[in-house]
């Protein structure tokens, strides 16, 4: 379970030693160092060697030990991800930097690295990290001449831990749950009309918190006369399991009987229940429903 | 006006300084990640940190994670004396949330 990797790390950078040697090594010029330069002259070789292999044991440094020489060890994406803002003072309050000084050449950066990430994050995910890498930065600088450069190599080797994270994360189907309290009305319309909209790599379930036993007919009706037509789901209660399952996780009214599960993304769509309502008010509840499934159709599959 | 600045960052490729973290910095991190160091307390935040509005109740994440809810009620009280989650009682129930200036911190432990 990826918690309890990250629980390892975390664990293993509670040694304050840990977290200045990673923030040697991000900042350093090669973006990677053997031992005897962490330990500068005269420092505690053994020491700092049994720290980095601590770090390297629990996947936060690379070893590599080409050319015969001394272990060398980079920062790895999770170090870079998790723990490369922390290691910057991250955890203690830093003002925002002044940044005029260095404001054209900030413009720049965000601009190139919008490029190289094109597809991957928008220009504002860009623009902010770079933003917050200069000010992490900037917080602790005495020349700030380097800074520029320091910026754009740390901003770039966090976006691109970042991409690979996520890409690594992606399964081949979108799954989104639909939950109202009955399940046999705003969830089934919701269901249906995805269902109809949305290709194979979306994934459609519906639950309730309080499930009855069959799909309100009118609702039926109404669907069907409106030409969505895959109906193929009856009532069934909403479980942990099935929220794990998904992806988007929408509810209508199913109140605080949701289960919360990290990573989810929710949505809360304020729908008016069409039980026991007339046909015409129906037709403007599938009408609305439509409307936010269409939205978010184009978020799931932009 | 101040000179113009380099042409791009390419000139600067190879910055001839490390950062350092001081120790004191170093120190109240370390005691920071020491508190998060535990995957309960690590999915907890997460929880809460992907709930609706950032905030969550005891009965809530206890059956999210299948804890029970005086496990659950340890850990959130072992981070509220860190200071990193903080409670709101309203009604009848008590709404856990992170606080706002260590989660600019341990957001990137969160996602």
């Amino acid at each position: 379970m990826g918690e309890s990797t990250l629980a390892r790390q975390v664990e293993v950078m509670v040694d304050p030693q840990r977290l200045q040697l990673l923030a040697l090594l991000l900042t350093d010029p090669d973006g990677e160092a053997d031992t005897s330069r962490l330990a500068g002259p005269g420092g505690d070789m053994d020491l700092v060697q049994v720290h980095l292999e601590a770090m390297a044991a629990v996947g936060l440094l690379g070893r590599d030990s080409r050319r015969g020489g001394p272990v060398r060890y980079r920062p790895t994406h999770d170090a870079l991800v998790r723990f490369g803002s922390l290691a910057f003072g991250g955890a203690g309050p830093h003002e925002h930097a002044d940044r005029s000084e260095h404001g054209p050449i900030l413009e720049r950066i965000t601009e190139r690295l919008s490029v190289t990430f094109a597809g991957t994050f928008a220009r504002e995910t860009v623009a902010r990290y770079v933003e917050e890498s200069y000010s992490l930065l900037a917080s602790r600088a005495r020349v700030r001449q380097h800074l520029p450069a320091l910026t754009s190599r740390f901003a770039t080797d966090r976006l691109t831990a970042l991409a690979r994270t996520q890409d690594g994360s992606l399964h081949t189907t979108t799954d989104v749950l639909f939950v109202c309290v009955r399940n046999s009305g705003r969830s089934q319309i919701a269901a249906c009309i995805l269902r109809s909209l949305a290709g194979p790599g979306v994934r459609v379930r519906t639950a309730g918190s309080a499930p009855v036993a069959r799909i309100d007919p009118a609702v039926v009706k109404v669907l069907i006369e409106r030409g969505w037509e895959q109906i193929a789901e009856f009532p069934k209660p909403l479980t942990d399991d099935v929220v794990r399952a998904s992806d988007y996780v929408v509810t209508m009214g199913c109140g605080d009987a949701c289960p919360l599960v990290p990573g989810r993304r929710y949505l809360d769509w304020p729908v008016a229940d069409p039980t026991g309502l007339e046909e015409a008010e129906i037709r403007v509840i599938v009408d609305e429903i439509e409307h936010r499934v269409r939205l978010l159709l184009t978020e799931i599959i932009p | 006006m101040r000179a113009a600045p380099s042409p791009g960052e390419a000139v600067v490729t190879a910055p001839a300084l490390r950062l350092a973290l001081s120790r004191q910095e170093a120190e109240s991190t370390g005691a920071l990640l020491r508190v998060v160091s535990d995957a309960s307390r690590l999915q907890l935040l997460s929880l809460i940190h992907n709930s609706r509005d950032g905030e969550a109740r005891v009965a809530d994440l206890a059956r999210a994670l299948g804890l029970r809810s005086p496990t659950v009620s340890y850990h959130l009280r072992m981070l509220g004396e860190a200071g990193v989650v903080s409670r709101d009682p309203r009604g009848r129930d008590v709404w856990y949330s992170i606080v706002p200036e260590r989660l600019a911190s341990i957001a990137d432990l969160l996602r």
